[in-house]
């Protein structure tokens, strides 16, 4: 089972990746010649000519495609012009920042949305669930830039309880964490709330009452678990989001994520760094897909692979 | 223990200010099948939830007595109450198995759950306890079964799966809620033996909710006749099919299936009709239903070759998944066969764009009728599509609505504001409306209660002679396609394994399967019972 899922996520990955670094190409091409931005303001013209051959970049579309590609293939991913270093390790460097503030985020998402969806949906129509539906609307509503500079505000100067800005330490990753958490989970327990009421309506809900099984039992192993694969779908959909970079939440707590990264290498038409960058997001969004599909299969049998 | 197992006395239900249920009596003693028979709307399974406090959260029970195994059911308001009750005092089966057992949980957990919170055993003893539970229930490899989902089993199975974990808190009363009726039939008698044998053996009490007369027969030690949310009648199983009482009792076992003369006495055969000449013939149909990449698929229809002569009723016969509904469907021409080719009236069928001379009525009558469309709308749709004017279109509706037994006047109403057989009735209506020369009637009684059954089938036979019809039944009840057919075909895992007059295959079946069938048809006779040896205590 295992094997004809990864056999299928190889032959999902092969043309995706393709196709994407086809586009990244185009694009690349389509923005024009880097040489103008990049060599000194006293160069001469037959300087710069030198650069462009030197590059390539003289050569018909195809031919620079071909050695673009062959490239690619060898594993070299180019220069980043402006850190004046290999572009693969300035992309790497910032990955683990980015996949440890998605992985805080989406723990305390998990953590607020699925006991708070749970309680709207058995305490359907009383205060508890308009309670918790009024605070889903209001982490909707707050941006993030406001929640996080609030935040900043509270614990890290009024209180000075948490760091406010880089990272480093599991106490850097609280108040960035929280700030996307929170805005994730409102959206999260609402789904949850609805899948959870469908499922207890459900006719082995029936059943499992017909056997005197205590109501936890019933809601967390017979109701949950059949509700799970939405939720699945939705968390799955804001880690990829999340991976691309989550720009605002970084820039307020200064944090070293991809976000940022690709942000300041588009001003500065680093090209190489925003190649990799995508290739980097690329892999991670199906990766993020292939296990999301491994999940579903956990949850429910019936699905196969 | 000696007093009953489950005692009613002037049991009522009330649902919003609605008294659906009352003056109920009732009494389940051990080792007894109670059956409590009823259509639609009879506030039969309000009664048989009452048991378990499953009603719905706005049901008000009320009674004068309501005891089970020495419980008063009348004191318990909470679902914490209810608790210890279910599952060690009374357990249920549904109707639907596949849908009452959860998708996502193992066989092995699901009944183990039950051992676990009702007769506290360790792990280890509940996986044994389990796979003994199956054993007995006749699965085979109980083992195995326990690491499986429902989904990987058989309908059957399914409900003997249901039955397990009803009976794995050793309870004194079993509700069994209309059990075998999204069973086929072969299936049915197996479910209806095992449960027969259950009570047997563990001395359960047994509460058979169901609306066929014939499992009543086979089964029940005593009968209630549930209409309205009343009982009208109650009596042991014989005296109450020998000398019914009541006026709709006596009605519910002259429509209850009986097994046809012809089958216990092959003479009386009657000759078939001659056959005018073929008005449409199939050769070699075959329908592959693809299950993806690299999947095998299912061979749908493989093979299939029949022919439908002009004027006659052609059954078709089979159980779920045989084809039966796939050749409808091909013959209609809302699905194209992979190969093969057919002929109506001389013309290839396949090759033409207009197929108005066939006609299609259908199982559901719910879910085929648009919920937002009128009815009278529905019905003259396809004749609007044909350009005919809004005038027209009003007079021809109004006719239709007539010729099939309702009001022009019904014209204006939606869908669900009418009665399952007016349903029914609507859309042979449609069916009707283009003037077709061959009506595919697929399952068209099979959602209805008996009492609607009986008048939609002499509707169809109205019908069929007025407008000089040529019909293709389909059913899986051997009952109404042998009260309807001139001809049979009985089709098993996409193929015809026999074909011919009405009266030769029941008469005289030549191949297996249809033995089987036949065989499985269950006698409304109390005294053809094959499952119940009982003393009659009139």
């Amino acid at each position: 089972m295992i094997l004809r899922a990864l056999g299928r996520f190889v032959l999902q990955a092969v043309p995706v990746l393709y196709i994407v670094s086809l586009i990244v190409f185009v694009l690349v091409y389509l923005t024009g010649d880097p040489t103008v931005m990049l060599i000194p303001e006293d160069a001469t013209e037959a300087d710069r000519l030198r650069l462009v051959a030197a590059w390539g970049l003289d050569q018909p579309a195809h031919v620079q495609y071909l050695r673009y590609m062959g490239n690619l293939l060898r594993g070299d991913f180019g220069q980043s012009y402006y850190y004046g270093t290999s572009a693969l390790p300035v992309v790497l460097e910032r990955l683990p920042a980015t996949l440890l503030l998605t992985a805080g985020a989406m723990v305390v998402a998990i953590v607020i949305a699925v006991p708070a969806g749970i309680f709207a949906a058995l305490r359907r129509n009383t205060p508890v669930d308009f309670a918790v539906s009024g605070m889903a609307v209001l982490s909707k509503a707050m941006p993030n830039f406001w929640v996080g500079i609030m935040l900043i505000l509270i614990f890290g100067v009024q209180l000075r309880l948490l760091p406010v800005s880089g990272a480093g330490s599991f106490a850097h990753l609280i108040l960035p964490a929280v700030t996307l958490g929170t805005a994730f989970a409102g959206d999260l327990a609402k789904l949850v709330r609805a899948s959870l009421l469908e499922a207890l309506g459900q006719d082995y809900i029936r059943t499992a009452r017909a056997k005197g099984i205590p109501s936890s039992v019933i809601v967390l192993k017979h109701a949950l678990r059949n509700a799970a694969i939405p939720a699945v779908t939705m968390t799955s959909l804001n880690v990829i989001a999340l991976l691309g970079g989550a720009l605002i939440t970084e820039t307020v707590f200064a944090w070293p994520g991809l976000g940022q990264l690709v942000v300041q290498a588009i001003y500065t038409k680093d090209m190489a760094v925003i190649q990799i960058a995508i290739l980097v997001i690329t892999v991670m969004t199906l990766l993020i897909n292939f296990i999301t599909d491994l999940l579903y299969r956990l949850i429910d049998p019936r699905i196969r692979l | 223990m000696t007093g009953p197992v489950l005692r009613y006395r002037n049991a009522g239900i009330e649902i919003g200010g609605r008294s659906l249920v009352r003056g109920v009596d009732l009494e389940v003693h051990r080792n007894e099948i109670v059956a409590l028979v009823g259509e639609s709307g009879s506030g039969k399974t309000l009664t048989a939830l009452s048991t378990l406090g499953l009603l719905p959260p706005t049901a008000r029970f009320t009674a004068d007595e309501a005891v089970l195994n020495g419980h008063d059911l009348r004191g318990l308001r909470t679902e914490g109450d209810w608790r210890a009750l279910r599952g060690s005092d009374v357990g249920i089966v549904f109707q639907e198995p596949l849908s009452s057992l959860n998708p996502v949980l193992t066989i092995g957990d699901q009944i183990g759950e039950v051992l676990r919170y009702k007769r506290g055993m360790p792990r280890r003893q509940r996986r044994t306890e389990a796979a003994d539970l199956l054993a007995r229930m006749h699965l085979a490899r109980p083992a195995e079964l326990l690491d499986e989902y429902p989904h990987q089993l058989s309908g059957g199975m399914r409900q003997r799966v249901m039955l397990a974990i009803a009976m794995a808190g050793e309870p004194s009363l079993l509700v069994a809620d209309e059990p075998t009726t999204a069973l086929d039939n072969s299936v049915q008698a197996q479910v209806l033996e095992l449960i027969v044998e259950t009570a047997e053996q563990t001395g359960v009490g047994v509460l058979f909710i169901t609306h066929d007369l014939s499992v009543v027969a086979q089964v029940a030690d005593r009968v209630a006749v549930m209409r309205g949310g009343e009982i009208l009648e109650s009596a042991p199983v014989g005296r109450l099919f020998k000398a019914p009482e009541d006026d709709y009792t006596r009605r519910l076992i002259r429509l209850a299936p009986k097994v046809p003369a012809v089958m216990r006495d092959a003479s009386l055969a009657q000759p078939a009709p001659p056959a005018p000449k073929p008005l449409l013939e199939l050769r070699g149909i075959t329908k592959r239903y693809s299950a993806g990449w690299r999947g095998q698929g299912t061979l749908a229809l493989d093979n299939v070759s029949l022919m439908v002569n002009e004027g006659e009723t052609l059954g078709l016969v089979g159980e779920s998944g045989s084809g039966k509904s796939s050749l409808a469907r091909i013959v209609t021409g809302l699905a194209r066969p992979d190969s093969g080719t057919a002929l109506f009236d001389g013309r290839d069928l396949f090759a033409s764009t207009d197929n108005s001379d066939l006609q299609m009525v259908f199982q559901d009558p719910f879910s085929s009728l648009n919920p937002r469309m009128r009815i009278g709308d529905s019905i003259v749709e396809p004749l609007r599509a044909r350009g005919m004017r809004r005038g027209a279109l009003r007079d021809r509706a109004a006719d239709l609505l007539e010729t099939v037994g309702l009001r022009s006047a019904m014209f204006d109403r939606l869908p669900h504001e009418l009665s399952g057989g007016q349903r029914q009735r609507v859309g042979i209506a449609r069916a009707l409306s283009v003037k077709p020369r061959l009506l595919i009637c697929d399952e068209p009684v099979s959602a209805l209660d008996v009492s609607v059954q009986a008048d939609i089938l002499a509707l169809l036979e109205r019908l069929r002679a007025e407008f000089r019809l040529t019909t293709i039944f389909i059913a899986h009840g051997l009952d109404s396609i042998y009260s309807v057919s001139d001809r049979v075909a009985v089709m098993q895992k996409g193929r015809v394994v026999e074909e011919g007059p009405r009266d030769a295959v029941f008469g005289a079946p030549q191949h297996d399967y249809t033995r089987r069938l036949l065989g499985a048809i269950l006698d409304s006779d109390p005294d053809n019972s094959r499952f119940r040896r009982r003393e009659e205590t009139l």
